[in-house]
């Protein structure tokens, strides 16, 4: 006998982790984002759209790698490279207003809502998808922009019922200062940087980077033992090198040219005599600021007191101009904000600060989930081919769902729409023209309304439904008959 | 979709996907057919056939990344691809496991190659610096492979995020020459295409070591495993076991005359069995023999790989041995020998 179901047509199931909602559940959802809107709004951005395709190479150009191994990508269907689900918001409004030269004329506020689409971490998991609210403020580098990004943030929450929240705070900055104190040349330094991560992996840790630093130890291991350092030294002068380097390969293959490869060579050969130092003291700082985690005060006091302090004085003494700025200006008190350097979280997008904001009270902020998260990303917008005006960006964006989550009931502020059905009584033309009349008259007024069809009819008696007579007369559920005279009532001007 | 079992009624027919042709075929029909196993097969076209003798069992030919998916929706209880394949197609999922990851051939690994002029690349990790380079200078680091999620995997775990997959099914060793890609990530046995096409292995980048292996849906297996130790699936895994086993072994009989002069009986023994166990021998008994009309010979057998005899062989003649022989065995099984069928029944209830 054979166990398994007979063969059926199988459903069509959904793609693997998109979302679908039902009526209740998208009300609040939408209510819940429109209040949010409604106050960013309020202070000043402007709501714009940006695509849900882009091409892959949009966010391959910036985008950490938290992202970028994490992007849906499609067939290249128009022959202008391969396409993807955008994987966030950020890089798409950035491009768009690029394109619209709106970074040419100062800062520019504006904010995106929609729907973001990545791989699970483990890919076959399916997709992720996540709904959120974007809101940049690009074009302005300073502190005060940084502080009115993280209050924004904070408001929305607040605006969308989240009671009580606690604010994190850290600083890539101060590990990519860490690895530039260290000494590290700069095209290592920025390779260094961007595998610092696993890092980059949304919400991964400070363990992660020291992680990173391992795996180029064992790199520098095995460039030591390499036949060809062996066979040769970094004195050879070039010639000798070349000549070598025809000797041990007659046909060079690939895209890398001669010149590029045998410049590489000797630059890892003076590169292995000084990296092993300066990784261990990258490490030993990284891994001395990745320790601590707590009140703002506390923090600085103790970075201040430690060695490593001296080595990220820009991005320290930033950072404490950032919480006293959220405390005189915004009344976000010291109770409420955590600082957290071991947030290694998109380092290779984000320069500077990095934040997020947990629902829950500041004494255990982490273990509630981040409702929002953002940072600084200067240069983005160079990248992205920005000509004139300053690459500088912050900003930050709310996962709705969390929300949601975090929410246990959603107060409605908005009353029900009510439908009304038209039936003409016959199929008379009078009749007809009586129900055109009447559905005319009512698309004045904020009801919902539509013609009864032949299923609402044979069906047990409907909600809304009215039928009207060839002379203009109604029948129907009274309360539907008399909320429609109400409508047609002139209103008393006096 | 995932099927669903039921569990109060046998599974029949139980239904083993393999591949339909290849290298992956050739040694499993060997391997099943020294199990004693023999698949009865019409035609190469033909895509059934049965087992002779094992009636329950309906084998079915597939792609290897067929089998997988086929395993996976529990459509097929049992199947036979490559480990690469299965590891790359099936992920975290949990609907299938994975019974004997090395059934003994195809094997080879999936390693990262980069071509041979470029000197300056010796290890994995000088790709991190590399595909930084090429992001620096706006260019896009390619690698070609057929195994994208392995790839993401293995590049992500060493922090290296810049480059992009090109999805090509064959002939990738010609990618980096023709300036498809930069670098491939392929199956490799010996190394010599990759020679031949002026690619090189890199240090540190040995993705996943593959073999065939045999896969099973995993509540089938469950379901097959209640059955008990007699059940199909129980002789079958026994049965492979022993071929497994018996793989690479020799059977092996060596005479011999006793030395009266030079020690006592026992001790000549003791010292030839010495030899033998210290050469991965097992399974070793002895009796008395006529040897060359001398009633004092003695005759030791026992299992050995060819390795181990051809190491001691010098050694055995000079301790009194007169012949050695040796014939492949198509079977072997030891009490205390690993079972595959105990081993899954231990993970899986």
């Amino acid at each position: 006998m054979n166990t398994l179901h007979p063969m059926v047509e199988r459903p069509v199931a959904k793609v693997k982790g998109t979302i679908s909602r039902n009526e209740t559940i998208l009300q609040s959802f939408d209510l819940i984002a429109s209040r949010m809107i409604a106050r960013i709004r309020q202070a000043g951005y402007r709501t714009i759209q940006t695509p849900d395709l882009d091409l892959v190479e949009l966010h391959e150009r910036k985008s950490g790698a938290a992202i970028t191994t994490r992007i849906l990508e499609l067939a290249d269907a128009f022959s202008q490279g391969p396409v993807c689900m955008r994987p966030e918001l950020t890089v798409g409004v950035v491009r768009s207003l690029i394109e619209s030269d709106g970074l040419n004329a100062g800062p520019a506020r504006v904010m995106v809502r929609g729907s973001v689409y990545r791989l699970s971490e483990e890919p076959r998991n399916g997709l992720q998808q996540i709904e959120q609210i974007g809101v940049e403020l690009l074009g302005d580098p300073s502190v005060e922009a940084d502080a009115e990004v993280i209050a924004m943030a904070d408001e929305a929450l607040r605006t969308a019922g989240i009671t009580r929240r606690t604010i994190r705070l850290g600083d890539v900055g101060l590990i990519l200062e860490a690895v530039t104190s260290a000494g590290l040349p700069e095209e290592t330094r920025r390779a260094v940087i961007e595998t610092l991560a696993d890092t980059a992996a949304a919400g991964q840790g400070i363990e992660h980077v020291e992680n990173a630093l391992e795996h180029w130890a064992d790199w520098l291991g095995d460039q030591s033992r390499s036949k060809v350092s062996v066979a040769s030294s970094k004195e050879n002068h070039n010639q000798d090198l070349q000549r070598l380097f025809h000797q041990l390969v007659p046909h060079v293959v690939g895209r890398r040219t001669e010149s590029e490869i045998l410049s590489r060579l000797q630059q890892k050969w003076e590169l292995s005599e000084s990296l092993p130092e300066s990784l261990k003291k990258a490490s030993k700082l990284v891994h001395e600021i990745g320790g601590l985690a707590g009140v703002p005060s506390d923090i600085f006091n103790r970075l201040e007191a430690s060695p490593a302090g001296s080595l990220i004085q820009k991005s320290l003494s930033r950072l404490k101009q950032l919480v006293q700025i959220l405390n005189r200006r915004y009344g976000i008190t010291e109770d409420r904000i955590r600082i957290d350097l071991s947030i290694a979280r998109g380092i290779g997008f984000y320069s500077g600060l990095v934040f997020g904001i947990h629902d829950g009270n500041e004494a255990e902020p982490l273990k509630t989930p981040e409702l929002s998260g953002g940072g600084r990303y200067d240069g983005l917008a160079s990248v992205l081919g920005l000509k004139n005006g300053s690459d500088s960006g912050v900003g930050f964006a709310v996962g709705l769902d969390r929300v949601m989550s975090a929410l246990h009931h959603v107060d409605s502020d908005e009353t029900e729409t009510r439908l009304i059905i038209i039936s003409p009584e016959d199929n008379s033309d009078e009749a007809e023209a009586a129900a055109s009349d009447l559905y005319t008259k009512l698309l004045k007024y904020s009801v919902g309304i539509r013609f009864a069809t032949q299923a609402d009819q044979m069906d047990t008696p409907t909600p809304g439904l009215i039928f009207i007579s060839a002379d203009g007369s109604l029948r129907g559920n009274t309360q539907d008959i008399d909320f429609i005279k109400s409508l047609e009532t002139p209103i008393d001007n006096n | 979709m995932k099927l669903t079992m039921n569990h109060n009624a046998p599974i029949d027919p139980i239904r083993l996907a393999i591949p339909s042709k290849g290298h992956l075929y050739d040694g499993l029909i060997e391997i099943l057919k020294s199990a004693g196993y023999k698949i009865r097969r019409a035609s190469d076209r033909q895509y059934e056939a049965t087992i002779a003798g094992h009636g329950r069992f309906h084998v079915v030919f597939m792609r290897p990344t067929d089998i997988v998916e086929q395993v996976q929706e529990g459509r097929c209880h049992l199947g036979v691809t490559g480990y690469d394949v299965y590891a790359e197609h099936s992920g975290a999922a949990t609907s299938t496991s994975v019974v004997i990851q090395d059934l003994g051939y195809g094997g080879c690994r999936l390693v990262v190659a980069v071509p041979e002029s470029w000197i300056d690349v010796t290890h994995v990790m000088d790709l991190a610096e590399l595909t930084q380079r090429f992001k620096a200078e706006g260019k896009v680091f390619r690698i070609s492979t057929k195994y994208g999620h392995l790839t993401r995997d293995f590049f992500r775990k060493r922090g290296i995020h810049d480059y992009r997959i090109v999805a090509s099914d064959g002939a990738l060793e010609l990618h980096p020459s023709l300036g498809i890609a930069d670098i491939i990530v392929d199956l490799t046995s010996s190394g010599i295409t990759l020679k031949d096409n002026r690619l090189r292995e890199l240090a540190g980048g040995r993705i996943i070591d593959s073999a065939a292996c045999l896969i099973g849906h995993t509540e089938s297996l469950k379901s097959l495993i209640a059955e008990g130790p007699t059940s199909p699936l129980a002789l079958m895994l026994d049965s492979i076991d022993s071929v497994r086993l018996a793989d690479g072994r020799i059977l092996i009989e060596i005479t011999g005359l006793f030395q009266p002069k030079l020690s006592s009986k026992s001790t000549q023994i003791e010292k030839i069995f010495g030899l033998l166990s210290g050469h991965g021998a097992s399974c070793l008994n002895w009796s008395n023999v006529n040897c060359k009309g001398d009633a004092d010979g003695w005759q030791v057998k026992g299992l050995i790989g060819t390795r181990g005899l051809n190491s001691c062989r010098r050694a055995l003649l000079d301790s009194g041995a007169i012949s050695i022989v040796g014939v492949e065995p198509r079977l072997c099984l030891e009490h205390d020998d690993h079972s595959t069928f105990e081993s899954l029944k231990s993970i899986l209830t």
